[in-house]
């Protein structure tokens, strides 16, 4: 959710004076608040594939520095959550979620958050020294980076959990705004006054830890999603998706898998049809000592190179090999070197990824 | 003179001898204000993982010591049984995720003491002979002994 220069001063100014307000408060009340910060370095080479090539670089560069800016704080029973992504080229708002506990294990939220789809999505939002690798799995992808499923959506949610033995039962339910197939791209809405042209987003998760204290888990998702679209003859898409997900912690190996089914229903101004496609990725960490890390991922597609959502998108990245290492220098900053290459019908050249993360404080 | 010098050299390796079989014992504290149970290993993981443990209604508040390195790795082998990394990631994460703030941390034993004693049922982990230098803290219990090196 991109804001406009003259809209995020302001909102910036109001996030200040509500915190000042928030910590002066804090002085003689219980409230806990906390601001974190995760910026970044990203440094990717690629090969030169266009025209040009022939008169100009072998190679193209692209460098991206910015950082993740999370507000958390709680007061007795309610809670604030916003995550900003800022850099010399952009403001943008990715989640203000307002949180009630209406029990102790029962949580619903109001606002802009994070569609709780998968485990990679729930896990590590825009914390990117959170994750092991440089980039996320393409089915799993940013709307403004060419994702394809619905990330980031505006309404209400509950988030809630049972005991359960030694494990604990975690489950999700959302209701939201779903983005707009545009440009070849999904747009989610951003506070403006198109609201309407946003229709349903709904989505049900269920994770299962057979320890609670332990990291592996087992989960499953459900959704139901209304894509609106001004691209082309194309009117609307209705989509539903399903997926499972497993983390297995084998210290000091660890494995995510996910698989993901999405079927969608595409209306044209002349016909419609139905089209579907399986995507799954595979992503072991190996962690080879307490500074370095070594971790490699596999991302494929079943159907996906004929699926007709997808066609109307602009060349999504679902199938590469990637593999890393990082080295965590110090205990809130880290280095990571990637390589990855695009499979089955995709250009095919490796590219090369360098980037500098860190949380701080 | 060489006789001498050979005195010298075993008088040193005597002395780093002594010090690397030193016994060091990592213990569980909570303020003089406080009277509660020591707390089961798996509810020590639990409330340093950022989950709800209670004693006399009320949460543990659980706060981390980073004052030795020692200390530190102690607390992740030997109590949390992760490496630092997954440890920060989990806990972060469950911030991005709940709103929660993380499990607060101080490098200065004053500050660790103070914060302590200001939270609902602090506790902390020192080695032992540091807790016995304030008298306003309590050995709940003993977490680990082992050698220095």
């Amino acid at each position: 959710m991109t804001i406009r220069r003259s809209n995020w001063k302001l909102l910036l100014f109001t996030l200040l004076c509500i915190s000042t307000a928030v910590a002066a408060y804090a002085e003689e009340n219980t409230v806990e608040q906390e601001m974190l910060f995760f910026p970044l370095v990203h440094l990717e080479v690629r090969p030169d594939i266009s025209n040009d090539s022939e008169h100009g670089n072998l190679v193209e560069t692209e460098l991206e520095y910015g950082s993740d800016i999370v507000y958390s704080g709680s007061y007795k029973k309610y809670r604030l959550l916003s995550e900003f992504y800022a850099s010399i080229d952009e403001f943008e708002l990715e989640r203000l979620q307002l949180g009630i506990d209406l029990k102790p294990n029962l949580q619903l939220w109001l606002g802009r958050f994070h569609s709780p789809f998968d485990y990679w999505n729930s896990q590590y939002h825009h914390g990117v020294h959170l994750q092991s690798s440089v980039h996320r799995p393409g089915i799993v992808e940013y709307e403004d980076h060419g994702g394809v499923l619905t990330n980031h959506t505006t309404g209400i949610k509950i988030d809630g959990s049972t005991p359960y033995g030694d494990g604990v039962f975690n489950y999700s339910l959302a209701l939201g705004t779903a983005p707009i197939v545009k440009e070849h791209k999904l747009h989610t809405w951003s506070g403006g006054n198109d609201f309407s042209k946003h229709k349903l987003h709904s989505i049900f998760r269920l994770v299962f830890q057979p320890d609670e204290l332990s990291q592996t888990q087992y989960g499953a998702f459900g959704s139901y999603t209304d894509l609106n679209a001004e691209q082309d003859d194309l009117q609307k898409i209705s989509q539903v998706t399903v997926g499972a997900f497993t983390f297995q912690d084998f210290n000091p190996v660890s494995l995510i898998f996910s698989g993901i089914y999405v079927d969608s229903q595409v209306n044209e101004s002349r016909r419609t049809n139905s089209s579907g496609f399986f995507a799954s990725y595979i992503h072991v960490e190996y962690e080879l000592s307490h500074n370095w890390l070594m971790y490699g991922r596999i991302e494929r597609t079943i159907g996906g190179t004929e699926d007709l959502y997808l066609e109307y998108l602009d060349d999504p990245e679902l199938e590469r090999n990637l593999a890393g290492i990082r080295f965590d220098f110090t205990r809130r900053q880290a280095i990571s070197i990637e390589v990855s290459k695009r499979v089955n019908d995709h250009d095919g050249h490796t590219h090369i990824s360098t980037q500098w993360s860190a949380v701080f404080p | 003179m060489m006789k001498y010098v050979i005195y010298i050299l075993i008088a040193v390796s005597f002395a780093f001898n002594v010090n690397a079989g030193e016994t060091r014992t990592m213990v569980l504290v909570t303020g003089v204000e406080n009277d509660f149970a020591p707390l089961t290993n798996k509810e020590l993981k639990r409330v340093y993982l950022g989950l709800p443990v209670t004693r006399n209604g009320e949460e543990v508040t659980p706060i981390r010591n980073h004052s030795d390195m020692l200390l530190h790795e102690v607390f992740l082998q030997h109590i949390i049984f992760m490496s630092s990394r997954n440890y920060e990631r989990q806990l972060t994460s469950k911030t991005l995720r709940s709103g929660k703030k993380r499990i607060s941390e101080h490098s200065s034993h004053q500050e660790l003491i103070n914060d302590m004693h200001m939270s609902k049922n602090g506790v902390t982990y020192l080695w032992e002979d540091d807790a016995l230098k304030y008298p306003d803290v309590i050995i709940l219990q003993r977490l680990w002994t082992g050698s220095a090196d």
